[in-house]
């Protein structure tokens, strides 16, 4: 019977989940035109979120009463591929296709033009640069190169070559990694944001997808086109010690012809976001799945059904209380993946204890 | 008489069927001399006196008259289709089936008889009569009926169910009784004087035919038999007509050989040989192997038939593109990522940058990769 008995209540849960687990979740259907790329919480209230998306809007929504309200919007020429928000959550930044990093005051309403790349914008994330931790914004490009923005002036207070296009990028604390194609990673220690600190390659056979730094600023996981996901550390010591890969986001095809071998399904890690409080972290991928894993431990906390739709982004909000995906086609098998009524829709997830805070040793 | 009273019927004497009161030749000669239009005339007479019938009278002595008359007119009797000897007959035995008092009726009994003999063209089809009739208890009191039926299972080797025949009509007192106890006195001594006691049943059972000539016998009688409708069937079936029985060879015995609707009603000859059937080979009885039979399995033969078209489910739909990467352990992995795209010419694109390339969304420096990579232009599949 314990096979079958997945539900929370018991007094060894299962790690994985059911749909139940799923109905408390909130919907909000339609929440753009096209497909969602990025949604970012806000640090200083716990239900505001923006939403960019490939119809080329960014949208910020409220859950506070827990429904959906949509509270504004503004717009790029182009679909948009990236949101954050500032440390003290009055601007909603914002990069896209159309190469323009867009700056949006959530007080006023009003959207303005920050700066221009010369090929789209692929992330963008505020940070505190150098000694004095001025907030700046860091926006990584397909034209090769990251720039540094202090909000003043439309030229970038810096420009540092990456080895390649930008493909993923993520900070924390002073920390902040950039993922290229071919491969290539880029960490930059933020005390000095002009250089890259340390370049080194993804320790993944295949395309680098998604990048997250841990909390605690001393490392970043990597995920593959692949379904795989890699645990780094900066140090080269702690790497040795801590460092792994596991595979994540495959399914074996349970009909397989008699005589034939096991064939695993892979479909690419969309997203990676670490939980602000317990340091566990969620992957998203391609087979409609989301998991939450604890990499001290080396485990997964919990394994979630399919949504039968790719799961382009997650993220946490601000305490980690609620757990933000979208479902909507991210364009891994190209334009024939791709159907008109494909569903669209962002779900909050309000997380369970159990399901993120890793677990004590017994 | 005269001998030139014969000669209108010099040219058709050898096709006259022998009648067992025989035939007044006057009657003959006038029915011959008289045009075709009177002949009509007095057949329509007789039809309307049938379609007026009603069971108060005795429709049997008008059935019995209209086929003696049929045999007056027509010499060649039953031989000769267009004399509707058959159908006449055939209405007369249904139409007075259900009446209790012809049951036993000598009059009716002797046409049901004459009907086995005259018509039935092979052994299993006279079995039927005979069956039919002995079910329904039709000439259950005439000895008639149990004469001819013995005979002709003596004929066919039947000795036993001869036996039991005759001593069934003997256990129902059938009169005459003498001719009944005739017969088994009969059947007794042919029974004992076979030397060896099972001649005649070997003769018929078939278990392994004997063969003259080298040819096997049963063919030879299928030819015989053949031969026989051939001639049955006279004019009207012509060698134009190109229906034929199936060959014997062909030993499916298990066709309709019984009436349908159980034993209660017979089909008229004509429905029973409507349907080319095959012969066969004598009698099916109890215990007879017939063979395999034939099932649907074995009638399909892969030989000279075009074989069933099977397509790929994939042709015609775009499906998902794959990449199988071998792993370091014995599985392989099947990605779920076109990396047809994401891996174009040497050079790496996101999922992301593919998208915007094919919506044009790249500036002039992936204007050479946009061509190339724009689903419009040219559909990137690759299977492998």
């Amino acid at each position: 019977m314990a096979f079958f008995n997945n539900s929370n209540q018991t007094g060894t849960p299962s790690t994985l989940a059911t749909e139940n687990d799923l109905a408390k979740d909130i919907v909000i259907q339609n929440p753009a035109d096209d497909s969602v790329s990025d949604i970012a919480f806000s640090p200083q209230q716990d239900f505001m979120f923006s939403v960019s998306s490939w119809d080329g809007k960014v949208r910020i929504w409220d859950v506070q009463s827990g429904t959906a309200q949509g509270r504004s919007q503004y717009e790029h020429a182009a679909p948009v591929l990236s949101t954050r928000w500032s440390n003290d959550g009055t601007k909603v930044a914002s990069g896209g296709c159309d190469n323009a990093i867009k700056i949006f005051d959530v007080a006023t309403g009003q959207s303005q033009q920050l700066g221009l790349h010369d090929a789209p914008v692929k992330a963008v994330r505020f940070v505190n640069c150098g000694p004095t931790n001025t907030e700046m914004l860091v926006t990584g490009s397909w034209d090769k190169s990251i720039k540094y923005w202090d909000f003043r002036q439309p030229q970038p207070v810096s420009t540092v070559i990456m080895p390649d296009r930008v493909y993923a990028m993520d900070n924390k604390q002073q920390l902040l990694v950039v993922g290229t194609a071919e491969r290539h990673i880029a960490v930059i220690n933020l005390n000095n944001p002009g250089v890259i600190f340390k370049a080194t390659q993804s320790p993944l056979k295949w395309q680098t997808r998604s990048i997250a730094c841990y909390n605690e600023g001393d490392g970043y996981a990597v995920g593959s086109v692949e379904g795989r996901c890699a645990i780094k550390y900066v140090d080269d010591e702690v790497q040795k010690k801590s460092g792994f890969s596991f595979k994540c986001h495959r399914q074996t095809n349970p009909n397989r012809a008699a005589g034939t071998q096991s064939q695993a399904m892979v479909y690419p890690v969309n997203s990676i976001a670490f939980h602000p409080i317990y340091g566990t972290f969620a992957t998203a991928g391609g087979d409609g799945t989301f998991h939450f894993w604890d990499k001290i431990h080396r485990h997964r906390l919990r394994a979630f059904p399919s949504m039968q739709a790719s799961i382009p982004v997650v993220n946490f909000n601000r305490n980690g209380s609620v757990f933000a995906y979208a479902l909507s086609y991210d364009w891994h098998q190209g334009y024939m993946g791709n159907t008109p009524n494909y569903p669209n829709v962002i779900r909050l997830h309000p997380t369970a204890e159990n399901e993120v805070k890793e677990k004590e040793k017994r | 008489m005269k001998r030139s009273a014969f000669e209108p019927l010099e040219g058709e004497k050898e096709n006259a069927v022998a009648l067992v009161g025989g035939r007044s030749l006057a009657r003959v000669v006038a029915l011959r001399a008289a045009a075709p239009r009177e002949l009509g005339a007095m057949r329509e007479q007789f039809e309307s006196r049938l379609a007026s019938l009603d069971f108060e009278g005795d429709p049997l002595a008008v059935f019995l008259e209209y086929i003696a008359w049929i045999k007056d007119a027509v010499v060649q009797g039953g031989m000769s289709r267009a004399s509707g000897l058959l159908e006449v007959t055939e209405r007369c035995l249904m139409y007075c089936q259900g009446e209790e008092r012809y049951g036993n009726d000598e009059r009716y009994v002797r046409l049901w008889l004459e009907y086995a003999w005259t018509f039935c063209g092979d052994d299993a089809d006279r079995r039927d009569v005979y069956v039919f009739m002995f079910r329904n208890g039709i000439g259950s009191q005439v000895a008639a009926y149990y004469d001819q039926f013995s005979k002709w299972l003596y004929a066919m080797g039947k000795t036993e169910e001869c036996l039991q025949l005759l001593r069934t009509a003997q256990a129902r007192r059938v009169q005459p009784e003498n001719l009944i106890v005739r017969r088994l006195g009969q059947l007794a001594q042919s029974t004992s004087s076979d030397v060896d006691g099972t001649a005649m049943a070997q003769y018929f059972s078939e278990s392994n035919p004997p063969t003259i000539l080298s040819r096997r016998r049963d063919l030879l009688q299928q030819e015989h038999r053949e031969r026989q409708l051939q001639s049955q069937s006279g004019s009207t079936r012509t060698s134009s007509s190109g229906i034929f029985r199936d060959d014997d060879d062909d030993d499916d015995t298990n066709d309709e050989t019984t009436p349908h609707k159980g034993w209660s009603f017979l089909r008229s000859k004509r429905q029973r040989d409507k349907e080319n059937r095959a012969l066969p080979q004598g009698v099916i009885e109890r215990g007879m192997n017939l063979g395999t039979l034939d099932t649907l399995d074995n009638t399909v033969s892969t030989a000279g038939k075009t074989k069933m078209a099977i397509f790929h489910d994939s042709l015609g739909r775009s499906d998902p593109v794959y990449t199988t990467l071998p792993s370091c352990d014995d599985k392989s992995e099947k990605i779920d990522c076109n990396f047809a795209l994401v891996y174009d010419q040497d050079e790496e694109y996101s999922i992301e940058m593919i998208l915007a390339v094919s919506r044009g969304l790249l500036a002039a420096g992936y204007c050479h990769k946009r061509r190339r990579l724009k689903p419009a232009a040219r559909p990137v599949r690759m299977h492998t």
